[in-house]
């Protein structure tokens, strides 16, 4: 490993080719890292992160270190397992752990994904709304958009667009800046924790940072999209930088939008009930692009996440059970596939359209179960990558054992008082 | 259906059918009738064709991780619940290693891939389906890998079974097993020495290359490279040259794996395969290749190579028949009976002079129909169908389709020889690549 790192580094003029090659070789291994990071803010997270600013201003800023090194590490695992082992995550599950387990996890996960996918879509009305479009015309436009995208275009194309779509989240630090943020107490704030409180509403945040941060669908994706990429030991640490570098780039991000709506709508005492909302909040306050750009980024997200997280869930319930999947089959050979993808994207612009649905009910529905499935994937995930007949030399050594055992015990308890928490706020109303 | 027939027969006394499902976490008892344990594994040796369970592992009560061993032959009945054995629990062993000759099934096949080779595509394996004889005798029959077996496995299926029948009595759900008979099964197993011999006895030969490497292309990586590495050689280089994606050619040949074999495949590729594939693998991988290949192999792959992709000279085979023009017909069809093993293209020949110029073409057509004492210079094709080697692909297409011919001669600027480009070839370079690359996610 060390020895390619120092071709891509030391450039002998003979070996010039063999640099173009690393450089291409490099291009063609990033990808899944950065899609999954950028994936994890979506409309939920972006909303979690508003209200995190909006109403603790910077004060929470100083736990995006701890999260980005959970995110970094239990994501590193998933990778590491694709390639080494070349099998995607339900596939592990179901070889060693059985049927049953793996069949009652994939229910939690499908519950879990179908109200994420209905909370993207509603991530789509709203943010459209703020520039002047019914969601009667943006919700089915999207859906078709993402339905169409996935059935025919090829996969290439597809990562491209996904690609592309990372780039947009820039707009969060634009807005960030525009909103002119005291720097001196942001950078304070971040490094130091100052002002830990233990009442509910923070403990509840910082619960929901860390809950939207995690989730256990990343980790399938994350490990099936390094197999399909055919990405092997020998680059694996190509990929390794590719999900440090989307971690990273993902709680910059949120970071950003933590700044933008502390600056402003914390500063000015704004209470604000979701992301569309803080995007209009902005406006006075932050001047007219900051707005328009928070909201770009809202529908970016919403319409990225919208279209990834009904495919990976479809890709693993199918790579569990032993079904044909890929978009290049045809309907006939793999049924299961295109019908659990197109019910899932239909229920969820259905449900963002249907008036008198019980949205919040189905959300905390949905935040149950990614909290009910959390353990047990992160648990899963440790004792397979501790397997010596699976991983070999690249099971975990010791220290990064520590740690990652230790992130899934803060995960799990974290997850556990989500899950409480939800029953409580449930039980309250 | 099927069940139904089970049980009648089952009923005469012949033969029954059970499930995997079912066998497992059975309680096991002596000869006593004394609880030894519950049922765990059960192993079969591998390269017989019905093979019937040799041994039984059983997991004996308490937190230990020891597990008890009794032979096939000791179940004095398998249909009854529970497992009685003819001996005493004294007389089973604790397990050791497994032989290279056996698998287990629970640990090798259930809920792992295997290869299907009578549908030629890569199944889960969601139950085990044995037959009974004579109550005594368990014979592995075939694997299930329906919805049914994944619903009998979780437990539900008396339960989904009500339901499927009280809303659709005809469903194909109750009718329709999806048993694949156990001798069109490949196991996936990771151990190169007993997949071979799992797979010597199985027709996986009997596969079309371009299936068994969709096949492959659909298997983790692991089992590729072992199923790969157990293929035989001619079956091995055949199947390497129909990967769409490069990628999994060159896992399959610089992986580390022995070279000398890696060499020995592409030599027995055709010319214009190997330097396809090659010319797709990393330049210093492929010149060590180069290297350990025949150098007669060795010096017509890198001429190949040297050639543009999308020209004539990158799409020919310097695999070509050729002739002298004085040679009669009877001398011809002699000497194409000697190499015809060797050779891939067996319908067009080239005559040329002594300093190998192409002077014309004859078709195998062409050749049947002329007299034995003919000269070949009078029954060649008058005229000069040919490109030359920088010629681009699209107009080798253009010339195969205007002549109608299944293939054309490529020369040099002096009109020598160099090779030829078949149609199938062509048809390769110039169809759209978008459905060959579409890549799964």
């Amino acid at each position: 490993m060390e020895e390619k790192a120092a071709t891509l580094t030391g450039t002998p003029p003979a070996r010039r080719a063999s640099r173009w090659r690393q450089i291409a070789l490099f291009l063609a291994v990033i990808g899944p890292g950065i899609i999954t990071a950028n994936v994890d803010n979506d409309a939920g997270g972006i909303t979690t992160y508003s209200l995190a600013g909006a109403q603790f201003g910077t004060q929470l800023l100083w736990t995006l270190v701890p999260i980005t090194v959970a995110l970094i590490v239990v994501q590193e695992m998933a990778a590491r397992m694709g390639a080494v082992t070349g099998k995607g995550l339900a596939d592990l599950i179901r070889e060693n752990y059985g049927v049953r387990l793996t069949f009652y996890l994939m229910i939690a996960l499908l519950v879990a994904n179908a109200g994420n996918t209905i909370s993207e879509f509603a991530g789509v009305a709203a943010s459209m709304e703020l520039f002047g479009v019914e969601k009667w015309v943006s919700v089915p436009l999207a859906a078709l958009l993402i339905w169409l995208l996935v059935v025919r275009g090829t996969y290439r194309i597809v990562e491209r667009v996904f690609l592309a779509a990372c780039v947009f989240y820039f707009v969060y630090p634009v807005s960030a800046f525009l909103a002119k943020p005291p720097w001196g107490q942001v950078l304070r704030d971040t490094l130091v924790p100052s002002r830990v409180r233990l009442d509910v509403g923070y403990v509840g945040m910082l619960i929901g940072l860390v809950g939207t941060t995690i989730a256990p669908w990343m980790q399938f994706y994350l490990q099936s999209s390094v197999v399909e990429k055919g990405i092997r030991r020998d680059r694996y640490w190509i990929s390794r930088w590719d999900v440090i570098v989307g971690c990273i780039v993902t709680d910059v991000v949120a970071f950003f939008i933590i700044v933008a709506c502390a600056a402003t709508l914390f500063a000015h005492g704004v209470a604000i009930e979701d992301a569309a909302h803080a995007a209009r909040a902005l406006e006075p306050l932050a001047g007219r692009y900051a707005s328009a750009l928070f909201g770009f980024g809202l529908l970016n997200a919403s319409l990225f996440s919208a279209a990834i997280l009904p495919l990976s869930t479809v890709y693993y319930v199918c790579e569990a059970f032993g079904w044909e999947a890929g978009v290049d089959k045809r309907f006939a050979d793999a049924r299961a596939f295109y019908v659990i993808y197109t019910a899932m994207i239909v229920l969820g612009a259905a449900v963002v359209l249907w008036p008198r649905f019980p949205l919040i009910r189905v959300m905390f529905v949905s935040q149950i179960a990614n909290g009910i499935a959390l353990p047990p994937v992160l648990i899963f995930m440790l004792l397979l990558v501790n397997r010596k007949e699976l991983m070999g030399d690249q099971v975990n050594g010791r220290f990064f054992n520590a740690v990652a055992w230790l992130t899934t015990v803060v995960m799990i308890g974290l997850t556990l008082m989500l899950v409480a928490n939800g029953f409580g706020l449930k039980l309250g109303t | 259906m099927a069940n139904e027939r089970v049980r009648s027969e089952a009923a005469e006394g012949h033969v029954e059918f059970l499930y995997f499902s079912r066998l497992l976490s059975r309680t096991v008892v002596d000869a006593q009738g004394a609880p030894i344990g519950r049922l765990y594994d059960l192993s079969i040796a591998l390269p017989e064709p019905y093979p019937s369970i040799r041994e039984v592992l059983i997991r004996p009560r308490g937190p230990s991780d020891l597990l008890l061993v009794a032979q096939g032959s000791q179940v004095r009945s398998w249909i009854e619940d529970p497992i009685s054995l003819s001996v005493g629990i004294r007389e089973l062993r604790p397990s050791r290693r497994k032989e290279k000759a056996e698998i287990l099934l629970r640990e090798a096949l259930l809920d792992k891939q295997v290869v299907d080779v009578s549908g030629a595509k890569v199944e889960r394996v969601n139950d085990l389906h044995f037959l009974v004889a004579r109550g005594r005798d368990l014979i592995l029959a075939h694997i299930d890998v329906g919805l049914r077996g994944l619903v009998r496995r979780l437990g539900w299926e008396p339960a989904v079974d009500a339901v499927v029948r009280l809303l659709k009595p005809r469903a194909r759900y109750l009718s329709e097993e999806s048993l694949i008979g156990w001798k069109y099964v490949v196991p996936t197993l990771a151990d190169p020495a007993g997949l071979r011999l799992a797979l010597s006895q199985k027709s996986i030969a009997t596969l079309h290359p371009a299936d068994l490497a969709e096949i492959l292309q659909d298997l983790p990586a692991d089992s590729r490279r072992s199923v790969f590495d157990a293929l035989e050689l001619d079956t091995a280089a055949r199947v390497l040259s129909e990967f769409d994606d490069p990628r999994i050619q060159e896992e399959l040949l610089t992986e580390p794996r022995d070279p000398e074999k890696a060499a020995d495949v592409l030599e027995t590729m055709p010319p214009d395969a190997a330097a396809d594939v090659l010319s797709e693998l990393p330049e210093e991988d492929a010149r060590d290749l180069i290297d350990r290949m025949q150098p007669a192999d060795a010096q017509a792959v890198q001429t190949l190579m040297r050639h543009e992709e999308d020209t004539a000279g990158g799409m020919m085979t310097t695999e070509v028949v050729t002739f002298p023009a004085t040679m009669t017909v009877a001398e011809a069809f002699a000497q194409l009976r000697r190499i015809a093993p060797d050779v891939e293209f067996l319908y067009q020949f080239y005559v040329v002079d002594e300093r190998r110029r192409l002077l014309g073409f004859i078709n195998m057509r062409r050749l049947f129909l002329a007299a034995e004492d003919e000269r070949l210079g009078d029954v060649m094709a008058p005229w000069t169908i040919r490109v030359h080697s920088e010629d681009p692909a699209s107009h080798v297409a253009e010339i195969i389709e205007k002549y109608n011919q299944a293939a054309v001669p490529v020369v040099d600027a002096e009109g020598v020889l160099l090779g030829m480009i078949t149609v199938d070839d062509v048809l390769t370079e110039v169809l759209p690549l978008a459905w060959k690359k579409k890549l799964r996610l």
